[in-house]
């Protein structure tokens, strides 16, 4: 019998039950690896999974197809509940159309994110252009409104009347403010990227459960407390701004908030300039917050992690993307052996801003957060993907932008400039460019990115040591979901005595790698193998294979609905 | 160029290390000839490069690939030290924890680089003697048990810059090759990154 075969007689068909719903769910609701990677980082990090507010789904795992079943018909009721929802507010809300001429409006339009909108939408962004910060402001201080549900019908029954704005769904607060942006509206600017990331005050249930104030008192591991003190005068030494020691003490407070709040990351390199960045433009407690989003939400987690899991396939993914965009150049640097690794490595992990100056990288955020997102809709959790996928798209248009004068240089020439060169870029018809070309790059790498993602792991699956059974698991892998490696998880570790190249991982190196996929732990031993290809190095601290089985097994298939959010539900399933 | 004199022979070399020593200091210090306290913390690795003379005319270009320090960007360590002729592994000569890193980086540099490389153990930061937690008998003996050569510099006096590069150019293979076997056809110029002959690369012959 192969070792993938399902045994038990209805196997077969609970394949195609799971293929079935998997199928639906990733079309109704683009649930990714990513979706998967922090819903699983909260389990890690001992805590409950993050309730809905922020329109996440809940993970399930099992190979009991009965709770399958089950949490698929929550999820299903849960879509048509929206369905439902949305409807009832279409209706609410009456399509008045916008006069024609309006500069503001004209404005929105060139902006893919404005054009996508219902008009309504755009009816009350433009009324609320003028006063735009006053009407967040009373937002953020008056409204209590704790459900995102009643919050958004009251505020779309109140833009219809569009007299009294002063509750706007996030969504319509969002395109409102980039339109304000836009405008060249700044000050709000940290406000504005707040909400998009929904990490503002009244968006974040998290902000209520957790002190910043506390977690800056809480103790932290010497190595990274040793470290963000050496790296914060090296942050951004060109400006003086970064020098002074409030401005430096600011950053070093945040980044311990951090590290305490995930001390599976702890902190890493990188970090500092995102958070020295952000601190210029809202309060601290503001950036922490901002940057546990990152983290979450946007897929810094796989970057920032202790073993940077996100970067040889973001490596991969890039380069890939290079060859099919941007032919020229990528044969230009394969002639000359330049990687991806010699230069991306910067821009993936402070998104841009380290080889950028502060101004052109304020602008080439304002497009990564919202042009990235913006078929982002608050019922939908759409953004996360989108918006990092958004950093391919800039990469791209970055090297795209600088082609002609890269053809002509040698290794050392096109070494240092992308290093270093960038950083004299910073003026408003650069930004322009970036923002035409990026959207354009956009449009042809979004749908490719899922690809070369899956690509990337078989890849790393095509070197399992046990490369019959890794062919098999790779068909089934890659139709998509994480449910079916279940199925297979007691074949895999059936597969008798691990070969001797197993012994001595990291475990954290495993669990990433396997989280990292999005995959559930009973799957482990697989990535372990595929993360041996990635060159991790073994470890006197790390777990024998048995050990780690071991481990796994005593995991067992734990899953929690978080029935917070399906608001009528409250009935809290754990399965052990 | 239009009077191509001599051609330069083009070495990567890689500089390794815990966060903090002056790996990125040491590198400025020679390619620029400057010192800067207020230099940001390397992400990933930065590359730079710089051509010495040798005292007989032979012109050396180092390919620099300066590495972060911290821990958890060792994992992406060998993309630079892999194919690189020369390391430099640096320690803070008033960090005791710093020489324990550089130690573990000469390990898995014996282990997994080119077993051809030359590799520099170097202690910087020789201008705060003071400070001073390491003796250079410290250093000095460990380098030779391991076949090494030892020197301390001061990246920001420049003290023992130029000569520790200048050492690790003697040293390189080809070089000594040329030099030994003057009439041999040698292969001068490896190219960077590629070039190096890497162990266990041997087609099907296993």
């Amino acid at each position: 019998m192969s070792p993938v075969a399902l045994s038990g007689s209805n196997r077969k068909e609970e394949l195609d039950w799971f293929r079935t719903d998997s199928e639906f769910l990733e079309e109704q609701c683009p649930l990714q690896s990513t979706h998967f990677l922090y819903l699983c980082h909260y389990q890690r990090a001992k805590r409950k999974i993050l309730p809905n507010k922020s329109g996440q789904f809940s993970l399930c795992i099992s190979s009991n197809s009965n709770i399958m079943a089950d949490f698929f018909a929550r999820v299903r009721s849960q879509l048509q509940r929206t369905e439902e929802k949305k409807k009832a507010q279409a209706q609410l809300s009456p399509d008045v159309k916008d006069q024609e001429g309006d500069p503001v409006r004209d404005a929105g339009d060139k902006h893919t994110a404005t054009s996508e909108l219902p008009k309504e939408k755009k009816k009350s962004l433009k009324s609320k252009l003028t006063s735009g910060l006053s009407k967040k402001d009373k937002k953020g201080s008056g409204d209590k409104d704790s459900t995102r549900k009643k919050s958004s019908r009251t505020s779309s029954k109140k833009s219809a009347t569009k007299k009294t704005a002063s509750v706007l769904p996030p969504t319509e607060m969002y395109v409102d403010s980039l339109t304000s942006l836009r405008a060249g509206v700044i000050s709000v600017r940290g406000q504005i990227w707040l909400s998009r990331l929904k990490a503002s005050r009244q968006q974040m249930d998290d902000r209520s459960s957790v002190s910043y104030n506390t977690l800056v008192q809480l103790p932290i591991p010497e190595e990274h407390r040793e470290q963000i003190g050496k790296d914060i005068d090296r942050t951004y030494p060109q400006y003086d701004l970064f020098q002074q020691v409030d401005v430096q003490k600011k950053m070093s407070q945040v980044l311990h908030a951090i590290a305490a709040f995930r001390p599976d990351l702890g902190y890493c390199q990188g970090m500092c300039y995102v958070v020295g960045f952000l601190n210029t433009f809202m309060p601290v407690e503001d950036t922490f917050w901002f940057m546990i989003q990152l983290i979450d939400h946007f897929g810094m987690a796989d970057f920032w992690s202790s073993n940077l899991a996100g970067l040889p396939r973001a490596f991969y993914i890039l380069e890939k993307l290079i060859e099919t965009e941007i032919p020229k150049l990528w044969k230009h640097f394969n002639d000359m052996d330049m990687q991806t690794s010699m230069y991306a490595t910067p821009w993936l992990m402070t998104l841009f801003l380290y080889n950028h100056s502060i101004p052109f990288s304020t602008r080439l955020w304002d497009i990564l957060l919202f042009q990235g997102g913006t078929r982002s809709d608050y019922n939908q959790p759409r953004l996360i993907e989108i918006g990092f996928n958004y950093v391919y798209a800039i990469a791209l248009s970055i090297l795209s932008m600088h082609e002609e004068q890269m053809l002509k240089m040698d290794f050392d020439q096109c070494a240092h400039f992308l290093q270093f060169s960038c950083r004299k870029l910073g003026s408003e018809p650069d930004v322009e460019q970036v923002l035409r070309i990026s959207s354009r790059m956009n449009e042809c790498i979004e749908p490719v990115i899922g690809s070369l993602n899956k690509e990337y792991t078989a890849q790393l699956l095509s070197n399992l040591y046990l490369t019959d059974v890794a062919a098999e698991c790779e068909i089934e892998l890659f139709v998509g979901f994480t449910t079916y490696i279940v199925l297979y998880t007691d074949t895999l570790f059936d597969w008798g005595s691990p070969c001797p190249s197993w012994s001595g991982y990291q475990s954290d190196h495993l669990s990433l790698a396997f989280l990292a996929e999005g995959y559930h732990s009973m799957s482990l031993s697989m990535f372990l193998v595929a993360n041996d290809f990635q060159g991790s190095r073994s470890s006197q601290n790390g777990l024998l294979l048995s050990e780690t089985i071991e481990q796994t097994r005593s995991l067992k298939i734990t899953f929690e609905y978080d029935t917070t959010r399906w608001d009528s539900d409250n009935d809290y399933a754990s399965i052990a | 160029m239009a009077g191509q004199m001599r051609k330069a022979l083009t070495y990567k070399l890689v500089l390794l290390g815990d966060a903090g020593v002056g790996k990125t200091a040491i590198a400025v210090q020679f390619v620029k000839g400057q010192f800067n306290p207020f230099l940001e913390s390397t992400i990933g690795a930065s590359f730079m490069n710089q051509t010495v003379t040798l005292p007989d005319e032979t012109l050396i270009k180092f390919q620099i690939w300066d590495t972060a320090g911290q821990e958890r960007f060792h994992s992406l360590a060998p993309m630079y030290y892999r194919g690189a002729q020369a390391a430099i592994v640096v320690y803070d000569i008033t960090n005791r924890n710093s020489f324990e890193k550089a130690k573990e980086w000469i390990k898995e540099l014996q282990q997994q680089g080119d077993p051809n490389v030359v590799v520099a153990f170097v202690g910087n930061k020789v201008d705060m003697p003071e400070a001073r937690k390491i003796q250079p008998s410290e250093g000095e003996s460990y380098a030779s048990e391991n076949g090494l050569f030892f020197i301390e510099t001061s990246a920001k006096t420049a003290e023992n810059v130029s000569e520790l590069f200048m050492k690790i150019a003697k040293q390189l293979p080809s070089i000594q090759r040329q030099k030994d076997i003057t009439s041999g056809p040698s292969n001068p110029g490896v190219k960077p990154g590629v070039g190096a002959p890497s162990k266990g690369k041997g087609g099907c012959c296993g």
